[in-house]
C-alpha cells in the first residue's frame, strides 16, 4: 500500500525565509509586469464587443482582416483555438455606438467577401461600458466580503493570529497564480475571476486542516516550542495535503485539456492555484503565524 | 445489521429519491433524439425540409396538416404524413412537454441561445415628453447630455442639478409633470418606469410572435429588460428585431427651396467655422443665387441615369465643405456611401444646429443603392418637415407580402401592408388629399424606406411599405410594427450569444471531462487507499448523483461554469475521505485496533471536515450572492456540492466501514 511521508519531519518554520523569498520573488514580477503591460482586461470588464465566427473552410485572421476593412476600425482580428478543435475567429471591438448595425455589417461583409464558405456565428459578448463597471464593482465586492467572512471564521474557531496566517497565505495563492496568469497572457474574464474566488474557497481550505492540527497539537503538547508544534503539525498532515492536491489538479488537469476554449482560463487559473495552494499550506501559511503570533500566543499562555 | 437499519432506509431513500428527481431528465434527452428521428422521417415522407419542421411543427398558427393535403403527395403519403403531424404534436409533443418541465434545465450556453440586457433610454425619454423646446432647451441638453451618458449617472437627479446650474426652471419644458422641479423630477422618474413597463410588454409581444421556444423575458432591477431566446438561429437578425424602436413616422419633404437654403447656410457655417471665423450668418440673409445644383425635380421614379454633378463648385472642398460630399441627381440628394460619416458629422456637430431650423430635419434611407451607368453606391439624404403627420400609434394591423400589381417598386417584391386604424385611415386620406403633388415619406426608426409622391388622395386606411432586403425583413418589420413602438429607443448594456454548434461543443466537452475526471480520480484512490479508495469513490458519486437530483429538484439551470464545478467537486469531494482515511492510518500506526483507529478517524477528522468545508462554502456563498449569470451557475453547483459532500463522505462512508466491520473482528483495514 503506497504511502507519502510516512515519518515525515521536515524542518519547515526553520527555512521559512527562503520559500518566502521565492514566492515574494514570483508575485513581484507579476506585479511589474502587469504594471508594465496593463491589465488584459476581457470584454466583461472593459465592455466592448467580441464576436467569435467560424468558417466551413478555414480561413486565416489576416484575410478577414483585409475583408472587414475600416468595418471595425480600432478593433482586433486573430485566431483563435485550434487545440484539436476546428480554430475560430475572433473579432473583437473596443467600443461600439450601435453594436446592431456592426454585428449586420460584420456578417454580410464576410458573406459577401467569402463567398460559398459558410459564415456560423459561434459567439457574441457585448458588454456597454455600465455593465463592465458594475461587474468589476461586483467582483471587487465579492473577493473583499469573501475575505472578511473567512477572517471572522477563523477568528471564531481559532485565533486571529491563525486567521491573518490563512488570509496571507490566501492572498499569496492569489497573486502568485496572478502572476501566471500574467506571464501567460490570459485575459482577466468574469470565469477567471469565478475561479479566483474558487482559489479563495480552496486554499482557505488547504491551509485550515493545518491550522486544525496545530489546535489540536498545542493542547497536546503544551511544552514543545510553538515552531515545533507547527513543524510537527504540517509533517502529519502532508500526506493529506498532498493526495488531496493530486485529486484536485487532476480534476482541473482534465478540465484544462478537454474543456475547451470556454473554461481554458478558468482551468488555468485552478490548475496554478492549486499548486500554489499545496505550496503555500506547507511553507508560507504556518510559518507567517510563527512570526507573527509566537510573543501574542506565549502572552496568552502565561496568563 | 439492526442498529444499521435506519441509516440504511436513509441512503436507500435517497437513491429512490435520486432516481426518480433524474428520471425527467434521462427522458427527455431520450424523447429528444426520438424527435430528431421522427422529423427527419416525416420530412422524408411529406418533402417539407425539416429545417422548417423544427422551427413550425408545434406552432398553432401553421397548418401543416392542410399544407400536406393540398401538396402533390400520393394519398398513402398524405395519410402517414398527417399520422405522423398529428402524433407529434398530440401525445408526443405532451410526454416531451412533461418531461423537460421536470428536467434539469440547459443555459444557453449549452443550449444555445441568445441573452440581451437593455436598457431603455431616458435621455430620449425626458426628450420626448419635453414641449415648447427653444435655444435654451438645446443648451440645457448639450450640457445634460455627456454626464447622464456617464455610468451610474442618474439622469433625473442630473437634470434637476444642471438645469439648476443654468437657471432653468423645469416647467418651462415640463410644464404638465408638475410646477416645482421637484415634482417635476418625480413625476418623470413614475414616468420612466412606466415606459420601462411598458417596453416589457412590447418586446413580450415581439418575442413571442418570433417563434423561438419558451423565451423568457423579466425586469432587471427598475430600468432594465433581460430576455432569454433559446436556440436563436440568426442572432444578429434577433437583435434587429428585438431591439428597434419600431416608430413609424409619415412626414412630408421639406419644399426644395428650402431645403437647398439650408444646405447653402451650412455650407457656409462650416466653412466659416473651419476657417476660423466665428461671425455667424443667419439662414434668412442668404439668397439661393449661389446655388450649383442641377435643377431638381420632386420625383423620384424617373430613372437615374447619370449621378455624377457635384451640388458644390468644383473648386473644391475648401469652399464648400458639405456640398462639395453631395451629388444632385435629377430628384433626391445623393451622398456617395464613402462620404456618409462625414456628412453625418457635419449634420451633427453642435455648433452646426443654428443652422438647421427646428422644423426641418435630415434623415437618411433605409439602404444603399446602386446608381447611375457606373453602379456606384449612394445613400439617399431626406430633408423632411420635422412633424410627423401620422405615426404607428394609429396602426390597426400589418401584414408581410409579396407585392403585386404593375408597379415595379412592388410587384414580386417583399412589401409590408398595414391597416390604419378608422381614426389613422381618416387622419391618411386628410394628409394625402391635401398634399396632393408633394411627396411623402414612411420614415421607420428615423430610416426612410420610401418617399413616394402623392398622386391622389388615399382613403382605403391601408399603406405599403416597399424598399425591403428580403422577406425575413419584411416578416420583422410587420411583428415590430403589430407590437407597437417602444416609448423610447433601448441600448444593449449587455448581450451572451452562444451558437447552437459551440453549445454542443460545450455540452460535449463537459460529458468527456466529466468521465475522464471521475476514472483519474477514482483510480488515484483505488491505488492509494485500495479497498477504503474504494468506499470513497462511492461516496463522491453518490454526491454527484444526489447533486444532479438538486439540480433537478430546484430547477435549477445548468451552465457551462456550472459543469466545470461539478467536476471541480468531484475532485474536492474525496478530500473529506482522505482526511479521515489519513487519521485512521495514524491511528492504526499508533497501535490501536481496527474498530477503535475507524472510530476515532472519524471523530477526530469531523471537526476538520466542518471548518475547512464551511470556508470553502462561505466563498461559494458570496459567489452566489454576488456573481451574475453563468458565475451564479458555478457557484450554485460547488457550494451545494460541498453541502451534499460533508453528508456522504461522513454519513454514507461510516455506513459503510460500519456494516462492513459489525460482527466482525478485523485484524487489519485495506486503507
Amino acid at each position: 500500500m503506497p504511502q507519502f511521508f510516512a515519518n515525515a519531519n521536515y524542518k519547515f518554520v526553520q527555512h521559512r525565509w527562503r520559500t518566502v523569498t521565492i514566492s515574494t520573488v514570483i508575485i513581484l514580477a507579476g506585479l511589474v509586469m502587469m504594471v508594465v503591460k496593463g491589465p488584459n482586461w476581457s470584454v466583461d470588464f472593459r465592455g466592448g464587443m467580441d464576436m467569435t465566427v467560424r468558417f466551413s473552410q478555414t480561413v486565416s485572421d489576416g484575410q478577414v482582416r483585409a475583408a472587414l476593412g475600416d468595418v471595425i476600425s480600432g478593433g482586433e482580428v486573430k485566431t483563435i483555438g485550434g487545440l484539436g478543435a476546428q480554430s475560430d475567429i475572433l473579432i473583437r471591438m473596443k467600443t461600439s455606438d450601435d453594436p446592431t448595425a456592426t454585428q449586420r455589417m460584420i456578417q454580410d461583409k464576410l458573406t459577401a467577401e467569402f463567398p460559398g464558405n459558410k459564415v456560423e456565428v459561434r459567439e457574441i459578448a457585448l458588454v456597454g461600458p455600465r455593465v463592465g463597471r458594475e461587474l468589476r464593482n461586483s467582483a471587487a465586492i465579492s473577493a473583499v466580503l469573501a475575505i472578511i467572512l473567512l477572517l471572522i471564521y477563523i477568528t471564531w474557531r481559532f485565533r486571529f493570529e491563525f486567521a491573518i496566517g490563512g488570509i496571507i497565505a490566501l492572498v499569496h495563492n492569489v497573486f502568485v497564480t496572478l502572476a501566471f496568469v500574467v506571464f501567460m497572457d490570459y485575459e482577466l474574464s468574469l470565469s477567471v475571476l469565478a475561479a479566483f474566488l474558487t482559489l479563495i474557497g480552496y486554499s482557505i481550505n488547504d491551509t485550515i486542516v493545518v491550522f486544525d492540527r496545530i489546535r489540536e497539537n498545542m493542547k497536546k503538547l503544551k511544552d514543545m516550542s510553538l515552531a515545533d508544534v507547527m513543524d510537527r503539525s504540517i509533517n502529519e498532515t502532508l500526506s493529506r495535503s498532498v493526495i488531496t492536491s493530486v485529486t484536485v489538479f487532476l480534476s482541473t488537469l482534465v478540465l484544462y485539456i478537454f474543456g475547451g476554449e470556454v473554461l481554458r482560463g478558468f482551468s488555468f487559473v485552478m490548475l496554478v492555484g492549486v499548486i500554489a495552494s499545496a505550496y503555500a499550506t506547507v511553507f508560507v501559511s504556518a510559518p507567517v503565524v510563527v512570526e507573527w503570533a509566537e510573543k501574542a500566543i506565549l502572552k496568552g499562555k502565561k496568563k | 445489521m439492526k442498529e444499521h437499519r435506519v441509516r440504511i432506509i436513509v441512503v436507500t431513500a435517497l437513491i429512490v429519491l435520486g432516481g426518480y428527481l433524474l428520471y425527467p431528465t434521462l427522458r427527455y434527452e431520450q424523447l429528444s433524439r426520438q424527435e430528431t428521428e421522427l422529423l427527419t422521417q416525416l420530412s422524408n415522407v411529406s418533402g417539407i425540409p425539416a429545417q422548417r419542421l423544427v422551427s413550425d411543427i408545434y406552432r398553432d398558427d401553421v397548418d401543416l396538416v392542410g399544407e400536406v393535403q393540398t401538396s402533390s403527395l400520393s394519398e398513402m403519403d398524405k395519410l402517414a404524413a398527417t399520422q405522423q403531424i398529428e402524433y407529434l404534436r398530440g401525445d408526443f409533443a405532451k410526454s416531451l412537454q412533461s418531461n423537460r418541465s421536470l428536467a434539469i434545465k440547459r443555459g444557453l450556453d449549452l443550449q444555445g441561445g441568445m441573452y440581451l440586457v437593455l436598457e431603455v433610454d431616458l435621455l430620449e425619454l425626458l426628450q420626448n415628453s419635453a414641449k415648447g423646446k427653444d435655444d435654451q432647451y438645446e443648451a440645457l441638453m448639450r450640457e445634460l447630455t455627456p454626464i447622464a451618458k456617464k455610468p451610474d449617472a442618474d439622469v433625473f437627479s442630473e437634470l434637476e442639478t444642471v438645469a439648476g446650474r443654468m437657471n432653468i426652471t423645469l416647467n418651462r419644458y415640463w410644464g404638465d409633470a408638475g410646477q416645482s422641479d421637484g415634482d417635476i423630477v418625480s413625476d418623470l422618474r413614475k414616468t420612466a418606469d412606466d415606459a420601462v413597463d411598458r417596453s416589457l410588454e412590447i418586446l413580450r409581444n415581439r418575442v413571442d410572435q418570433f417563434g423561438v421556444s419558451e423565451p423568457s423575458i423579466s425586469k432587471l432591477g427598475t430600468r432594465r429588460i433581460a430576455l432569454e431566446l433559446p436556440g436563436v438561429k440568426d442572432p444578429v437578425r434577433a437583435r434587429e428585431l428585438v431591439g428597434r424602436t419600431a416608430l413609424l413616422e409619415f412626414q412630408l419633404m421639406g419644399e426644395t427651396d428650402r431645403a437647398q437654403q439650408v444646405l447653402l447656410a451650412l455650407d457656409e457655417g462650416i466653412r466659416k467655422h473651419q476657417s476660423g471665423d466665428t461671425s455667424s450668418i443667419a439662414p434668412d440673409t442668404l439668397t439661393t443665387d449661389s446655388l450649383a445644383a442641377d435643377s431638381t425635380s420632386d420625383t423620384t421614379n424617373t430613372d437615374i441615369t447619370a449621378a455624377d454633378t457635384t451640388l458644390g463648385d468644383t473648386t473644391g472642398a475648401a469652399n464648400n465643405p458639405l456640398l462639395s460630399l453631395l451629388v444632385g441627381g435629377t430628384g433626391d440628394i445623393l451622398v456617395p456611401v464613402e462620404n456618409r460619416g462625414k456628412v453625418t458629422r457635419y449634420l451633427t456637430a453642435i455648433e452646426n444646429q443654428r443652422y438647421i431650423p427646428r422644423d426641418l430635419a435630415f434623415k437618411w434611407s433605409a439602404r444603399s443603392e446602386k446608381i447611375g451607368t457606373d453602379q456606384k453606391e449612394y445613400w439617399r439624404l431626406y430633408v423632411l418637415k420635422s412633424r410627423a403627420e401620422l405615426t404607428g400609434e394609429k396602426l390597426a394591423d400589418a401584414r408581410s407580402t409579396m407585392g403585386s400589381g404593375y408597379d415595379p417598386a412592388q410587384a414580386g417584391k417583399p412589401v409590408v401592408q398595414i391597416e390604419f386604424t378608422r381614426e389613422g385611415g381618416r387622419v391618411f386620406s386628410r394628409v394625402t388629399g391635401a398634399n396632393v403633388g408633394k411627396r411623402l415619406a414612411i420614415v421607420l426608426d428615423d430610416k426612410v424606406y420610401m418617399a413616394p409622391n402623392l398622386q391622389e388622395k388615399i382613403s382605403g386606411g391601408s399603406a405599403v411599405i416597399t424598399g425591403l432586403d428580403d422577406i425575413e425583413e419584411a416578416r420583422d418589420i410587420a411583428i415590430v410594427l403589430r407590437a407597437g413602438a417602444l416609448p423610447a429607443s433601448v441600448n444593449v448594456a449587455e448581450e451572451r450569444t452562444v451558437g447552437p454548434s459551440l453549445g454542443q461543443d460545450s455540452v460535449d466537452a463537459g460529458k468527456l471531462c466529466l468521465i475522464i475526471s471521475f476514472l483519474a480520480v477514482i483510480l488515484f484512490m483505488v491505488w492509494y487507499y485500495r479497498a477504503s479508495g474504494l468506499i470513497a469513490d462511492l461516496a463522491m458519486i453518490f454526491n454527484v448523483f444526489l447533486l444532479m437530483g438538486a439540480l433537478a429538484l430546484f430547477q435549477f439551470t445548468l451552465t457551462m461554469p456550472g459543469i466545470a464545478g461539478i467536476i471541480l467537486t468531484i475532485g474536492m469531494a474525496v478530500d473529506a475521505n482522505v482526511l479521515i482515511f489519513e487519521r485512521i492510518r495514524e491511528e492504526l500506526r499508533a497501535g490501536k485496533s481496527v474498530r477503535a483507529a475507524i472510530d476515532t478517524g472519524f471523530d477526530r477528522a469531523l471537526l476538520t471536515i466542518i471548518d475547512s468545508n464551511t470556508t470553502t462554502a462561505i466563498a461559494g456563498v458570496v459567489l452566489l450572492i454576488y456573481g451574475t449569470g453563468a458565475i451564479k451557475g458555478f457557484a450554485l453547483t460547488l457550494t451545494v456540492g460541498i453541502l451534499i459532500n460533508m453528508f456522504t463522505s461522513v454519513f454514507l462512508t461510516r455506513l459503510v466501514y460500519d456494516v462492513y466491520t459489525s460482527g466482525r473482528q478485523l485484524k487489519t483495514l485495506s486503507v
